[in-house]
């Protein structure tokens, strides 16, 4: 494998999650940033979606796949999946 | 939810159409992960429900066979159901009112009979779709529409009713302990018997704002300090369980199953 | 979709039998497959429940008695969608308390058949005594607009017969199907005949079709069941074809309602049923139902044995009323005279139809139709000399 192909992402043991909120879903009752125990993950924005609720911003950095958000979601709007694992076979 | 379990649900009819903040919202989700967790066959299954919010759960968002009943008869229905065809997986979910007022006669008759159904009580402790009334649910003291001052009755303890009407599995959760609401479905789903679980499920919209819970935060909060895990309100005093309500699973399994005139109750003998 | 018809030997052995009415019914239900039973005990229908227990245990169908009729009702329901051929039996009391379930199962197109000993009433009433006072509550009992069959047996044959064609009716129309018996013909023994085989009519099936609007000129849609992975939308809220709620939409509503109507009126010619004595030269015209219709023939020959001509028109289906029939045999009649055990009921669809003066004879005392109540009738209509 040449050089200029080396996987930038560092190698790392804890895995990584990502987080989806369907905003078509939302009904605004901010939940999510209720029972989420990491701060950051989602901000409350003043932007307002087509349904006419102030958006929830996502920033999965952090996550710890606890999974709470998507299981106490009552609109069933968030998914929470293990980002693409990590395969050695691919370091130079 | 887990993209895998879209299969089982009508997406093109979702956003659901309950309020913002609806615990039924999540119980529409448990339920669907407990189907999983206990791996029951879709295509064998009928949702039966009656008329209100909870009763909405099924129908039309899963896909299965649903029938929506008319008020308070689920349970009735899903007794000719099942003992027309006891092949099929007959699961009933519907709200307090429907179930306990209108329906309580129809439910404490098939605890009785251990009618091979699953009864899932959506509690959000008044009559939700017709605007906040009072319920044989609603708890002493509480505002609602029909009970402006504050309800001067006592409600039920819907656990207690349908163990006294001899039903064998009988649980209680609220929403929020979903870890344990989830397992406790995949159970009450494969009992071989009768099995009632209690959801406390808040509807934010008529009883949050009439009894200064809004949203569901606020509810989780409230019910932390009243709900309380049975593996710690059996150690409790008489006095320590003052207004405090046991949640988690009644089981006696150990009885024997037997119905009078043989096995028409799509159970075990 | 036309209803599929099999052939198949009578589960009870041909031949004469001996009788009550409400077993009678109970020996038609095995007859015409019927596998499913929920009911509640109510005088002067129990006898009819008591005999189908120890039968369905002969035929391994499924009995259960229910907390009480709207339970009963509701089970049917869910068995029937099941795949059952269900069935009830009761009475006034229990019809009423059945209503909300069968306006259900009118609006969800499902087959099933309620047996009526009807008593006298209203209430309580006097629980052993005859009475007719069902006749508009087995068509408009429960809220809003939709068809039924009623068919009126008048003796213990008939309640046989005619409850296998009940049956038969609701599978084929999807819809819910009434035997309007009367305590008199419930309690009464009588020879029954049963025949070597039995025609026994399907719901339309057909797998992945809506089950709940057609293109077809019936307008009976095919029937899938629970368990079949059709993933069923079954509910009494108005819906498409479906199954989905519809509750907003007008369109959907007026052509669901209208199909729900239509169905049964565009058929109402092949439904309907009756019978005539003696109205060819009939100046005086009985028209009789049920018990009534027993002694209203014993007053037709004594009349006739007096030199009056008297006829009898016996409609067999109260719903849909055998309007045509009854038209073709009141033309000339001087006289129209509906004895009833009731106030008034049948008495009204005969001025309805036929746009004339009729003339009621009631008799609401609790006891059979006397064929004298009926000749007093007759002897004070204005103009007959007796």
């Amino acid at each position: 494998m040449k050089e200029s192909e080396t996987v930038t992402k560092p190698k790392k043991k804890t895995k990584s999650w990502n987080v989806e909120l369907r905003q078509d879903w939302c009904k605004g009752c901010y939940f999510c940033i209720d029972v989420c125990p990491i701060e950051g993950i989602f901000i409350l924005s003043d932007r307002i979606s087509s349904r006419g609720f102030r958006i929830v911003d996502v920033y999965p950095e952090g996550c710890t796949g606890c999974m709470l958000c998507e299981l106490l979601c009552p609109d069933l709007a968030i998914t929470v999946e293990e980002d693409p694992p990590f395969y050695p076979s691919l370091l130079a | 939810m887990s993209r895998r379990l879209y299969d089982h649900l009508r997406l093109n009819v979702f956003p659901t159409p309950y309020c913002t903040g609806c615990g039924h919202g999540i119980l529409l989700g448990a339920v669907v992960r407990a189907m999983d967790e206990a791996t029951i066959d879709w295509d064998k299954t009928l949702f039966v429900s009656g008329i209100g919010c909870a009763a909405w759960i099924p129908s039309p968002h899963f896909k299965a066979d649903t029938l929506h009943t008319t008020h308070g008869r689920p349970i009735a229905f899903a007794t000719g159901a099942k003992l027309a065809n006891p092949e099929l997986n007959v699961v009933v979910a519907s709200g307090d009112g429907d179930l306990v007022a209108i329906g309580g006669n129809h439910l404490i008759h098939a605890a009785r009979r251990n009618l091979k159904i699953t009864v899932i009580c959506a509690n959000n402790n008044l009559y939700g779709m017709t605007g906040g009334q009072m319920a044989p649910t609603t708890p002493l003291g509480a505002r609602t529409q029909t009970s402006p001052w504050g309800a001067e009755e006592a409600p039920f303890d819907l656990c207690s009713l349908v163990r006294g009407a001899g039903g064998r599995f009988v649980a209680r959760h609220t929403v929020f302990q979903i870890h344990q609401l989830i397992k406790t479905l995949s159970k009450a789903l494969t009992a071989d018997g009768f099995a009632f679980v209690e959801v406390l499920s808040p509807c934010p919209t008529h009883f949050g704002k009439l009894n200064k819970v809004p949203t569901l935060g606020d509810f989780r909060e409230q019910m932390k300090s009243v709900y309380i895990d049975r593996r710690r309100w059996d150690k409790m005093t008489p006095e320590e369980r003052c207004d405090k309500v046991p949640t988690g699973v009644w089981c006696t399994d150990n009885i024997p199953l037997r119905s009078a005139g043989g096995n028409k109750m799509g159970g075990a003998e | 979709m036309k209803p599929t018809i099999e052939h198949v030997p009578s589960p009870l052995a041909p031949g004469d039998y001996f009788m009550m009415g409400d077993e009678s019914s109970a020996e038609g239900a095995i007859a015409a497959g019927c596998n499913f039973f929920a009911g509640y005990p109510i005088t002067p229908a129990s006898e009819l429940m008591v005999r189908i227990v120890h039968r369905l245990k002969d035929t391994n169908g499924t009995f259960i008695q229910m907390e009480d009729e709207i339970g009963s009702i509701s089970a049917m329901i869910g068995a029937s969608w099941a795949g059952a051929r269900a069935m009830s039996a009761t009475s006034g009391p229990g019809l009423s308390l059945m209503m909300e379930g069968i306006g259900y199962a009118a609006m969800t197109e499902t087959p099933l058949v309620v047996v009526d000993i009807q008593r006298a009433g209203p209430s309580t009433g006097q629980a052993t005594r005859p009475g007719s006072g069902d006749v508009f509550q087995v068509r408009f009992g429960s809220h809003s607009d939709y068809e039924t069959i009623a068919l009126s047996p008048w003796s213990v044959q008939e309640a046989f017969d005619f409850t296998i064609d009940a049956f038969n009716l609701s599978e084929a129309y999807r819809v819910p199907t009434f035997v309007l018996a009367d305590e008199s013909v419930g309690h009464l023994r009588e020879k029954v005949t049963v025949p070597e085989k039995i025609e026994r009519w399907f719901r339309p099936t057909a797998k992945g079709m809506p089950p709940f609007d057609t293109e077809d000129e019936d307008g009976v849609p095919p029937m899938p069941l629970f368990g079949q992975g059709e993933e069923l939308l079954v509910t009494g809220s108005t819906h498409d074809a479906l199954g989905f709620r519809k509750t907003q939409d007008s369109g959907v509503h007026r052509r669901l309602v209208g199909r729900l109507v239509g169905k049964i009126r565009r058929a109402a010619e092949r439904i309907a049923r009756h019978e005539t004595y003696h109205v060819d030269d009939a100046e005086v015209l009985i028209v009789a139902y049920g018990f009534s219709a027993r002694a209203a023939l014993e007053a037709v020959s004594e009349l006739r044995q007096t030199g009056v001509g008297a006829g009898l028109f016996r409609p067999i289906t109260l719903w849909p009323f055998p309007e045509t029939a009854l038209k073709e045999a009141s033309a000339g009649v001087k006289h129209i005279v509906v004895p009833e055990m009731n106030w008034g009921q049948v008495v009204r669809e005969v001025e309805r139809i036929l746009h004339r003066d009729v003339t009621p004879i009631t008799q609401v005392d609790g006891e059979g139709m006397r064929p004298e109540t009926i000749l007093d009738g007759i002897q004070n209509l204005r103009g007959m000399k007796l």
